[in-house]
């Protein structure tokens, strides 16, 4: 069998061919990790995009995401400050103020956005979920054929998120800009560069005027919020807005559209986590391992340090591979195997971890698993049509479906979900 | 080696040899003690360790950051006066034998 990921030796270290926006990887990642991980030693150097030491150990993941006085999350692009080259690969041009931050300013940043997403907050938007997924089965229910991407999980996802941070207007278009930013490099043909630049500018004047009228919305809080004693800034405003825009959906729809793809291939399995909720919720978690909605996080060393032995020299990028951590053998016995009743499923980094783990986590899951128990119930004999899946040309950013087409037995309207 | 005694919801009682230096959240994950979620791994973010320790330990235990205070408001079960997120908890010899109950619900 032919090596998916050959490693040889040059200068003195273990240097792979890793380019997470390839095909290659796009199709053949799983196999990557196994062999990755094959001699206990998953570190090596890749030349891709600017140079990183490519790491898929679960335990160093984890020092490595905490250890933020070594490893820094920070952007540095004018050079004035630590070195750092940010949270993604490549480094990006637009710094990611809340996101490519360290403590103690990114707790301070963070600490607007937390009263969101605490177990009281979570309760008032599950009955939002509930609704806005039920108006979209609703449009196709008659039907008895769906295209499950744009017609329920984006209408879902995207207009709960754009509720809890108060955007004003229609969800289609800030939809449509974040997937095609998701797959699209900057630079590249068809990249929503203006749509995009637009959207910034909206955010702007969003947060000008809940300065001036907050309303107890995300972009209130952004908008009044202080930090180190001072007003927040337009610029983090806006680049906060803009992650949870672009970043605050997109991944759950994947993570959504995985799932459904795999129940579809796997009905015994299907049939045991919708007889069983406490089975489902470890399920969730299951397949966000099996199926990272996100390739990877950087960190930079700003100093000399290691890692499994490795020597890391000060300004070297680490690429915390996110689905080859959850295929750490030593932490995950079996990796290959979706195993729905896994003991340690929730120990994935598909959220990643440390003081950046994801915000919307605890949302995300609720969307994720209120989906698949409701569609199962609402769609019965749901059967997707494999051959018309569009998957996103590359899992760079978001491992993410442009379609998953499929048929169901047609019924009735159902019943919409209150809203208080 | 101080030991925590976590009373559950039910009425059940489970108490571990703890690891000094860690916290009680990592301490229960570790030993499968079950009511701690601990969803965000320890950084003030979920608000899912949620704690009411024993009267007579609370005193001895570090005071409570801003940050704390304001996510255990967001907790799935009301505060109490001895309220606390058990991933800002640390144990050590000096803190001693720890007696906490955990809440029935944590989401």
């Amino acid at each position: 069998m032919t090596a998916t990921l050959p490693m040889e030796r040059v200068d003195g270290r273990d240097v792979i061919d890793f380019d997470h926006y390839s095909e290659h990887f796009r199709d053949h990642w799983r196999e990557m990790a196994v062999e990755f991980h094959a001699d206990g030693h998953p570190i090596a150097w890749t030349e891709r995009h600017g140079g990183s030491w490519v790491v898929a150990d679960w335990a160093e993941a984890q020092r490595i995401s905490k250890e933020w006085e070594t490893f820094t999350s920070y952007n540095d692009l004018d050079g004035s400050g630590n070195g750092g080259k940010g949270q993604v690969v490549p480094q990006a041009a637009y710094p990611l103020l809340l996101g490519e931050s360290d403590p103690p300013l990114h707790t301070q940043r963070r600490r607007l956005e937390v009263p969101f997403f605490t177990p009281k907050a979570l309760r008032r938007w599950r009955p939002l979920v509930a609704r806005f997924l039920v108006e979209a089965l609703n449009d196709v229910i008659e039907r008895g054929e769906v295209e499950l991407i744009e017609e329920v999980i984006v209408p879902t996802t995207a207009r709960t998120t754009l509720h809890i941070l108060g955007y004003p207007g229609e969800w289609e278009g800030p939809a449509a800009v974040a997937s095609k930013a998701m797959y699209l490099l900057p630079g590249d043909p068809g990249y929503p560069a203006a749509e995009q630049s637009s959207m910034r500018q909206g955010f702007r004047e969003m947060l000008t005027e809940r300065a001036r009228h907050p309303t107890g919305d995300i972009i209130s809080a952004l908008a009044t919020g202080t930090v180190d004693d001072r007003p927040l800034s337009l610029d983090e405003g806006e680049s906060m807005m803009n992650a949870l825009v672009f970043g605050g959906f997109d991944t759950t729809v994947s993570a959504t559209g995985s799932s459904l793809i795999w129940f579809d291939q796997h009905p015994d399995e299907r049939a045991r986590a919708c007889a069983d909720t406490a089975l489902m919720t470890n399920a969730v978690d299951e397949l966000l391992r099996h199926f990272p909605p996100v390739s990877h996080q950087a960190r930079t060393a700003v100093r000399d340090t290691e890692v499994l032995g490795q020597p890391i020299a000060a300004g070297e990028r680490m690429l915390i591979w996110l689905g080859g951590v959850n295929y750490d053998p030593r932490h995950f016995p079996d990796p290959m195997t979706v195993d729905l009743a896994r003991p340690n499923a929730r120990d994935h980094v598909s959220f990643s971890a440390g003081h950046h783990r994801c915000l919307g986590s605890p949302l995300a899951k609720i969307e994720i698993q209120h989906m698949l128990e409701t569609i199962y119930a609402a769609l019965p004999e749901l059967s997707i049509d494999h051959d018309g899946i569009e998957r996103y040309p590359n899992l760079g950013t978001v491992a993410g479906y442009m379609k998953i087409p499929a048929t169901f037995r047609p019924g009735a309207p159902l019943e919409l979900p209150e809203l208080d | 080696m101080p030991t925590i005694t976590f009373t559950h919801a039910d009425g059940a009682v489970t108490t571990i040899e703890a690891e000094n230096g860690v916290s009680v959240m990592q301490n229960a994950l570790s030993n499968g003690v079950p009511g701690i979620v601990g969803e965000c791994g320890g950084v003030l973010s979920c608000a899912t360790c949620h704690v009411f320790v024993d009267e007579s330990d609370f005193a001895r235990l570090p005071e409570m950051n801003d940050m704390e205070d304001e996510m255990l408001d967001g907790a799935a079960e009301d505060r109490g006066p001895t309220s606390r997120l058990c991933c800002q908890i640390v144990v050590s010899d000096e803190l001693g034998d720890l007696h906490v109950t955990t809440p029935e619900f944590q989401s």
